[in-house]
């Protein structure tokens, strides 16, 4: 089995390699260089050292971003990884079985299509629809289905709840591919642990808590990956949706808003690549908390 | 990401934002990456010329193509093919003229500048043009002192400078030498909607006292009586504020705060600015257009909910799909805030935008700048104004005409404003992090209590963050 | 729809296959109708955005416009559609879009399902680095590479073309196609390969007649995966490439941009634009989910 491995090898990895070399590598270390310049963008450029991580570290809208990322990063994942699983627990567990079928509630193949719609759907219409929905005077579907007594709520343009609005678009886009991918978990989980469970009179409560969960921790874990990583970029829907690109008054941005308005809109590239370092190692480390702590209780390792 | 309203804004201060916006995508600069604007060194190969007369000033060869390329957003290019391409034919016959069009300057042209193939007429706009201070750097933009030293193409006994409105030839100049034709011409002021007014019996207000008055009145009708969009226009209301200082104090007001000058934010032209009008914030605006874009709040315009907006005169043109049969766009100047106003009550801002450049290394500059002195004519100049209903800088071109209401409107102030014109200001342009900054303080202002020490201390102590901050390429101007 | 995933990888681990026999857990009718309500509510919830769209493309103008709106055009029209199908550039940017994803998705299934095969089924070293280098893709945003990425295909003359957005698109599409294939050919057991060994298959037959035919349910799903990801994709397409060659999704931002007030024709747009992804994963959302899972198991 060991002879001529390796032409298989090379001739199977050259492609992908090069392409990562080029397109990762390269433009991280790129990146990492860039960082470390004081260059606008355009013409000559000066190494400053680590200035820009010193005027970031001073930079307010700097610390506001990463409040918001991680306002999104703790929200975003638990909340639609909750709604998901109680989704699809229902949608497969929930109808009881019958018929050498698991059978979810009724419908639940119907379900399944609409929860995946909205991931379907491309963000520049999404955030067009959510526009209408958060209008902030009598024409927004929210006002407009708010008592005619109330004062009309501003929603995007709140500082309060500008963030909010954000995170309600993210899980309302996100949850349906992960009501798909634990169902796709859930259907794995042999029905022969339901029954015995169900022989020690187990509740759907019980069931859900004491079988489902653990069985599809290690699903959870990459669900959870997955959102975080959402949750750091986030930049599409924040540049489409918030007000004033960020606002109002920074309540909406996020990092790799910053980035992106630094490198494109304010001529500071230097300083966008530092925020995309910073950003690079935040999700790194992200990445590998959840993994570390996760594995632990994981009920498979 | 794309502006938000992008292709029909025309002045020059979106322009210069958009070409720093780009900028970066512009010309890359780095080590191993070679692929910035060609340098200075490599002669053209042959470009054609002719022997200069009365009739040919710029001394084209009559025979040669000229290669143009229009940008094709919010003015369309059927002032090009329609008007400028038959008058500039009219006269050469001979000289064909290969026409192009496009959505995204940069990523056309760049690469055939690069190449040492540029079209000889460019029209640098849209949210993808080419950063033009790093073109003219590279000496890939054709000096336009002949073209503007040479008889107009129809006004006898004056040179092309001459048949322009001040300032226009000023605004295309880089270190001394015009490079740039900026061709549109935006009038900024408040914007209603005459046939409202009228039969309302409203008249236009002067003064801050009447001003006031009149939206007291306004309310009582049930209409708002001023709004701005929160959501993406605020910089309109930015213009607004900052008209009104330059009104109190001169335009000295906003070239201090365009070159960071300790305390500009603070001076009491600024302050009384914004004090008068977070007076208007708190009284009269609408608190839910905060949450709106500028075509929401265009829509309410448009159903007579609100009455005064404060825009440039690209608006009619920009709502003309959506504009009601019973509304007429009309634009005044803002009134005077202060008895004591250094300008008088008609003084407006308007500025000159929409670059159109000779490549220097075509194949044929001297048509090209042709091509532009052709654009200049006051023939030229009014089918543009009657296809784009946007104005030009060729001065005058056209009075007497009725082309839209809302133009007309634009030409009286214009007008009525004789010599107090001022381009107003460049900050927004040159340090965007200050344009942003301003945009969520006129908000709060407006929006939210219209605490106008606070605007200030806000802005002062952003425009001195920016003084301090090394990376940041400083401008300045007087 | 099909129960079973047809020509899905051979009994590995204790995978799925549904346990005949009657079974009665957790059933109770009120449960039931709780769940089933609790479904209905949260079905309302997800659709309503998307039956807004229908809503509005169907409506005229002065209806969509009025403040007041109806939950149903009063007269429909397909004027909505015939409007965006004939806005300049809508049916170039769309063939773009067809061009640039099919491209994306093609290379990355040749390219992925090799590199899957070597990580799957050899033992060599560097095969950690290159399992990290893949997964690692995944995490960082792609945004911060974008400055970079711009220069670097500027250099090879490769923006404001579909080339190199395809090579775009195929490099943020692999890790995911990586990772799924390479949970499929895990699922396949080695003792198939050398059985084929034994007869007298070489290598490059195994890989092609064994393994390739055994992973189609995951080229399937990944080539969703893919599609989608790839057909949606705007920001990367909107900063390289001119208008004329970019997709759907930038040309309805753009058009949402510059249009201002015509929901109309954008919601037409979007729905237009979202039809073959729609129909895509309609056809195939059972392989979806195989897929997903495939892509989520450890090892």
């Amino acid at each position: 089995m060991r002879h001529g491995k390796y032409p298989f090898i090379i001739g199977f990895l050259v492609v992908p390699v090069a392409l990562y070399a080029t397109f990762v590598v390269a433009a991280y270390l790129q990146t990492f260089q860039l960082s470390l310049t004081s260059w606008s963008g355009l013409g000559k450029i000066d190494y400053i050292g680590f200035d820009n991580f010193v005027k970031l570290w001073h930079d307010e809208t700097f610390w506001k971003s990463i409040k918001h990322n991680l306002f999104l990063l703790i929200l975003l994942p638990i909340i639609t990884i909750v709604i998901a699983l109680v989704f699809a627990f229902l949608l497969n567990v929930g109808g009881g079985h019958r018929g050498g079928q698991s059978r979810g509630v009724w419908g639940s193949k119907i379900y399944r299509i609409i929860f995946f719609f909205p991931q379907l759907l491309a963000l520049a219409i999404v955030a067009v629809i959510f526009g209408r929905v958060f209008g902030p005077d009598k024409s927004g579907m929210l006002n407009g289905l708010f008592p005619a007594s109330w004062k009309p709520w501003l929603f995007l343009a709140d500082e309060r709840y500008a963030m909010a609005c954000i995170l309600i678009v993210l899980i309302w886009q996100a949850v349906g591919f992960y009501v798909v991918l634990f169902s796709a978990g859930m259907g794995s989980i042999s029905d022969d642990i339901y029954e015995a469970a169900a022989l020690d009179g187990a509740t759907r409560v019980t069931l859900f808590f004491r079988i489902t969960v653990p069985l599809l921790w290690s699903t959870i874990q990459v669900a959870w990956v997955y959102l975080g990583i959402a949750a750091f970029d986030a930049f599409a829907l924040v540049n489409i949706m918030s007000v004033d690109r960020g606002g109002p008054n920074g309540a909406t941005s996020v990092l790799s808003l910053m980035i992106y308005r630094n490198a494109f809109d304010f001529s500071q590239a230097g300083y966008a690549c530092a925020l995309g370092v910073v950003l690079f190692f935040l999700t790194l480390t992200f990445a590998a908390l959840t993994l570390r702590v996760t594995r632990r209780d994981s009920v498979e390792a | 990401m794309t502006e938000i309203f992008a292709k029909t804004e025309v002045d020059r201060r979106t322009l210069l934002r958009r070409a720093a916006a780009v900028g970066l995508l512009a010309t890359p600069a780095v080590g191993l990456l070679s692929a910035c604007v060609g340098g200075g060194d490599d002669e053209p190969t042959t470009q054609a010329s002719g022997a200069k007369s009365a009739d040919n000033p710029l001394g084209i060869d009559s025979k040669a193509g000229v290669e143009i390329v229009i940008f094709n957003g919010g003015l369309g290019t059927a002032y090009a093919t329609d008007v400028d391409t038959p008058l500039f034919n009219k006269k050469w016959a001979d000289a064909k003229i290969t026409f192009s069009q496009t959505e995204e300057v940069s990523t056309v042209i760049q690469p055939r500048i690069n190449a040492g193939n540029p079209p000889d007429m460019i029209n640098n706009s849209g949210s993808k043009l080419m950063d033009f201070g790093a073109i003219v750097k590279a000496g890939q933009a054709a000096d336009l002192t002949d073209l503007f030293a040479a008889p107009s193409w129809d006004v006898p006994g004056k040179t092309v400078a001459e048949t322009l409105v001040p300032g226009a030839v000023e605004q295309g100049t880089y270190d001394g030498k015009p490079f740039a034709m900026n061709y549109s011409y935006t009038v900024f002021g408040l914007w209603y909607n005459a046939k409202l007014f009228t039969s309302k019996g409203w008249t236009i207000p002067t003064t801050w006292a009447d001003f006031t008055a009149l939206c007291d009145k306004i309310k009582a009708a049930g209409i708002t009586p001023f709004g701005y969009a929160g959501a993406n226009a605020s910089y309109y209301m930015v213009r607004a504020l900052l008209t009104s200082a330059a009104k109190i104090g001169t335009e000295q007001a906003l070239k201090d705060i365009d070159n960071l000058k300790p305390g500009a934010w603070t001076a009491d032209p600024i302050k009384q600015a914004a004090q008068a009008w977070g007076e208007i914030g708190n009284k009269y605006i609408n608190k839910t257009f905060l949450g709106l874009r500028h075509t929401e709040v265009q829509l309410q315009q448009d159903q007579d909910k609100v009455a005064f907006y404060p825009c440039g005169s690209w608006l009619e043109n920009e709502q003309a799909k959506d504009t009601p049969a019973g509304f007429e766009y009309a634009v005044c100047a803002f009134p005077s805030v202060t008895a004591a106003d250094k300008l008088p009550a008609t003084a407006i801002n308007a500025a000159a935008g929409e670059i159109y450049f000779a490549a220097a290394k075509g194949k044929n500059p001297q048509g090209g700048k042709e091509y532009l002195r052709a654009m200049l004519s006051k023939e030229a100049a009014l089918g543009f104004t009657k296809l784009t209903k946007s104005l030009t800088v060729v001065a005058g071109a056209s009075d007497g005409q009725t082309i839209s209401p809302g133009l007309t409107s634009a030409n009286d102030v214009l007008t009525k404003a004789g010599q107090d014109v001022f381009v107003g200001y460049l900050f927004d342009t040159w340090y965007k992090k200050l344009d942003d900054e301003s945009r969520g303080a006129v908000n709060d202002l407006m929006f939210k209590g219209g605490d106008a020490q606070k605007f200030c201390d806000r802005m002062e102590k952003a425009s001195q963050a920016v003084a301090k901050d090394s990376s940041i390429t400083k401008f300045t101007r007087s | 729809m099909v129960a079973t995933t047809p020509g899905a990888p051979p009994v590995r681990r204790r995978r799925a296959p549904r346990d005949e026999g009657t079974v009665t857990v957790g059933r109770s009718r009120t449960g039931t109708v709780v769940a089933n309500v609790i479904g209905v509510i949260f079905s309302v919830l997800m659709l309503f955005p998307v039956y807004w769209v229908l809503n509005t493309a169907f409506k005229p103008a002065d209806e969509v416009l009025a403040l007041t709106p109806t939950f149903w055009p009063k007269h429909p029209t397909f004027a909505n559609f015939t409007s965006a199908f004939n806005a300049p550039l809508f049916l170039q940017d769309m063939l773009n879009g067809l061009i640039v994803t099919l491209l994306a998705v093609a290379g990355a299934l040749v390219v992925g399902f090799l590199a899957a095969l070597a990580i799957a089924r050899f033992n060599f070293y560097g095969r950690k680095a290159i399992i990290l280098v893949v997964l690692g893709v995944q995490l960082v945003p792609f945004l911060a590479l974008l400055i970079p990425l711009f220069l670097m295909l500027q250099t090879a003359s490769l923006t404001n073309s579909l080339i190199g957005v395809s090579i775009t698109y195929l490099v943020l599409i692999l890790p995911y196609t990586v990772w799924t294939l390479r949970g499929f050919i895990s699922g396949i057991p080695r003792e198939l390969d050398e059985a084929a060994l034994i007869d007298g298959c070489t290598r490059a037959q195994v890989f092609w007649r064994i393994i390739l035919p055994l992973t189609g349910p995951g080229l399937v799903a990944t080539s969703v995966y893919g599609f989608i990801q790839a057909w949606n994709e705007f920001i990367i397409i909107n900063t390289l490439n001119s208008p004329a060659k970019q997709n759907l999704m930038a040309w309805l931002l753009q058009n949402q941009t510059t249009r201002g007030t015509a929901w109309g024709p954008l919601m037409a747009g979007a729905i237009i634009t979202s039809i073959p992804v729609v129909v895509f994963f309609l056809i195939i959302q059972r392989n979806i989910a195989t897929g997903l899972t495939a892509g989520a198991v450890k090892g």
